[in-house]
Parts: C-alpha cells; structure tokens; sequence
C-alpha cells in the first residue's frame, strides 16, 4: 500500500480517499480536495489494475480498437473511475457519459455516440449565450434526491477538461445527432433504451443492471427527453434552447 | 434449457423491457420490448425447463392456440439464443 500519495476528494458530495499507485490522479482532481472525513476508500491493487486491463482489452477486440491504451496510468484512471462509479450506483446515483451544462438554474444534458460532436455543441452554447455553465463536459454524475435528478461536475471531463465542481437540477436530456439542418422535437425513452445504456455506467456485480435500469427509470419520470439533430453552426445552439423552452 | 442469466423487466412509458441481470464480461447485449407472453415464457425460462413442459405451462395460464403458442414460443427461444442468453 502505497500511503503517502493518499488524498480526500468530494464529488456529487461523496467523500472519497483515494489511494493511488501514481501522482496522476492527484493532478487531475484539482477543485475536488477536502478535508472532510471520507465515507469510501478507493485503494488501487495490482489486482484492479490487471482487472482493469483485462476489461479494457476485451472491450478494444469488441469495438476492434487494438489502440486503446493500456499503459498503468491510464489503467489507474479506469479503475478509480470504476470504484467510483460503484459506489455511487449504490447510493442513488449513476455515472453518465454525457456533457452537462446549466442555463437559468436549468440542466441540459447531451448524449451522443462518440465523435458525434458533443463538446462543439456545448461550445456553441457558450458562443450564443454568455450565462452557459459547463459542468462537465464528459462524465457528470447524477444522483436522485426527493426533488428530481441532480447533475453533478466530476474529476472526468474528457480531454478538454470542461468542468467545474457545481451542480444543477436536470430538467432536459438530449440525445444528440448529426444532420445538415438544426431541428429538435420531444422524444420517447422507450425508443432509445439501448443508447442510453451504453451512456449509463452499469456496475459489473450481479445487482449493478438493475440499479442502472431503476435510473433510467427515474430519469424518465423527471427529465424530459428530446432528440436534436444539428449541424455544427452555433445556430444549432439556438434552435435547440428555442425548442426545449416549455 | 434454461436462462444463463435472470431477465430484468421495466415499465418505461408503458413498454415492458427486458434486459439480462448480470453482464458477462463482453457486456451489455442489448434491451428486448416484450409483451406479456413474452414476459412468462422468459421467467418460466429461468429454471430448467423442456418446449413441452414449457408450452404445457403457458397453456394452464392462456386460452390459445397449441401451434400459435410454439411458434410465439419459439420465436422467444431464437431472440434469446441470438443474444447469447440460453444455455443447453
């Protein structure tokens, strides 16, 4: 066990020590420190790193990627990620690959397959308007309260580091998709059940399905979805604030 | 035959979905609509069970057809065989 490079973290407010093998980690966490006494240890063992690599592998044969990286600090980024992700789907709550932003106290959350253009869009919103928030740009963590579906800003925000440590209620969820002209209409969850599970974190244990499917749930009694095709144009920006104001 | 893993069912917009329990390590293999024969066929399938005993069940519980209710039975059997999902 290596101690001395043990630190505290606070996201979605839960409060993690996280024990890592490198330096990494400690870096990318920057805005999340605390110094409240943490409910959950996340220790990285060789074990969860072979694991790791293990998963990632055969995850890159599946996606036929022989790319992906499998260095030891990107496996350590995966792992504490995934413990994370665990006990946050044991407390009400689910990973989401997505981008968050806020707008008038407003969540708006973007879902697409990746490469589709997630993080230009969210740019767009922050060229059209000048009161756009982004709270994370690719894995925000929602959590459920009496109130609806939170969103929160995490460590994980992909390679522009889009984020900051806030939250906000989740009012629309948006699946995002290409096309040459801006439209957007209300859609069903019922049709887009398997793009959102595999936007949903789903814990590996034998229960870990059905609490990704009980979010998925909630989030269609509290968050409207809507289906955006856009273009690149901050227009698409426009046209998707218009269309979602009810 | 049997299912490897427990179907999960959920309501969303009064469509039942269906999606197995655990995940191997390969991952999710998609959500299946169902409707309620669907429904039985696949929780009777959660212990071992033959096509006749499988139909013999089915019939105690529905007023239909003998041949429809294989086909309709069969029909299942492939969807699930096609994700993987039974063994034996």
């Amino acid at each position: 066990m290596n101690k001395q490079n043990s630190f505290t973290i606070k996201v979605a407010g839960f409060v993690f020590e996280v024990r890592p093998v490198s330096r990494i980690m400690y870096e990318s966490c920057v805005g999340y420190y605390s110094e409240e006494e943490p409910e959950c240890v996340i220790t990285v063992t060789q074990e969860e790193l072979e694991y790791e690599r293990k998963l990632t592998e055969i995850a890159a044969a599946k996606e036929k990627r022989p790319d992906i990286e499998t260095t030891d600090v990107m496996l350590e980024r995966c792992v504490i990620h995934r413990m994370i992700s665990d006990y946050v789907s044991q407390h009400q709550g689910a990973m989401f690959h997505g981008a968050l932003i806020e707008k008038d106290g407003r969540g708006y959350l973007f879902a697409a397959k990746s490469g589709t253009g997630k993080t230009t869009h969210i740019r767009n919103w922050q060229k059209v308007f000048d009161d756009v928030t982004v709270v994370n740009g690719d894995k925000p963590i929602l959590r459920l309260t009496e109130d609806g579906i939170y969103g929160y800003g995490t460590p994980w925000c992909g390679k522009e580091r889009l984020n900051s440590n806030t939250s906000v209620k989740l009012e629309n969820l948006i699946i995002l998709e290409r096309s040459d002209e801006n439209s957007i209409e209300r859609a069903n969850y019922k049709d887009y059940m398997n793009q959102l599970f595999t936007q949903i974190y789903i814990p590996k244990d034998s229960e870990g399905m059905g609490r990704a499917f009980e979010m998925i749930h909630h989030l269609s009694q509290h968050v409207r979805l809507y289906r955006l095709g856009c273009n690149m144009d901050p227009q698409s920006a426009v046209t998707a604030y218009e269309g979602m104001r009810e | 035959m049997k299912l490897k893993n427990r179907i999960l069912f959920l309501e969303i917009e009064n469509e039942t979905m269906g999606v197995p329990a655990g995940l191997d390590e390969g991952g999710y293999t998609g959500m299946m609509k169902v409707n309620g024969t669907a429904r039985d066929i696949i929780e009777l399938l959660e212990n071992e069970i033959s096509m006749d005993e499988l139909t013999a069940k089915m019939l105690e519980q529905y007023d239909i057809d003998e041949e429809k209710l294989r086909s309709d039975i069969q029909s299942v059997i492939d969807v699930l065989n096609s994700k993987g999902l039974l063994e034996g």
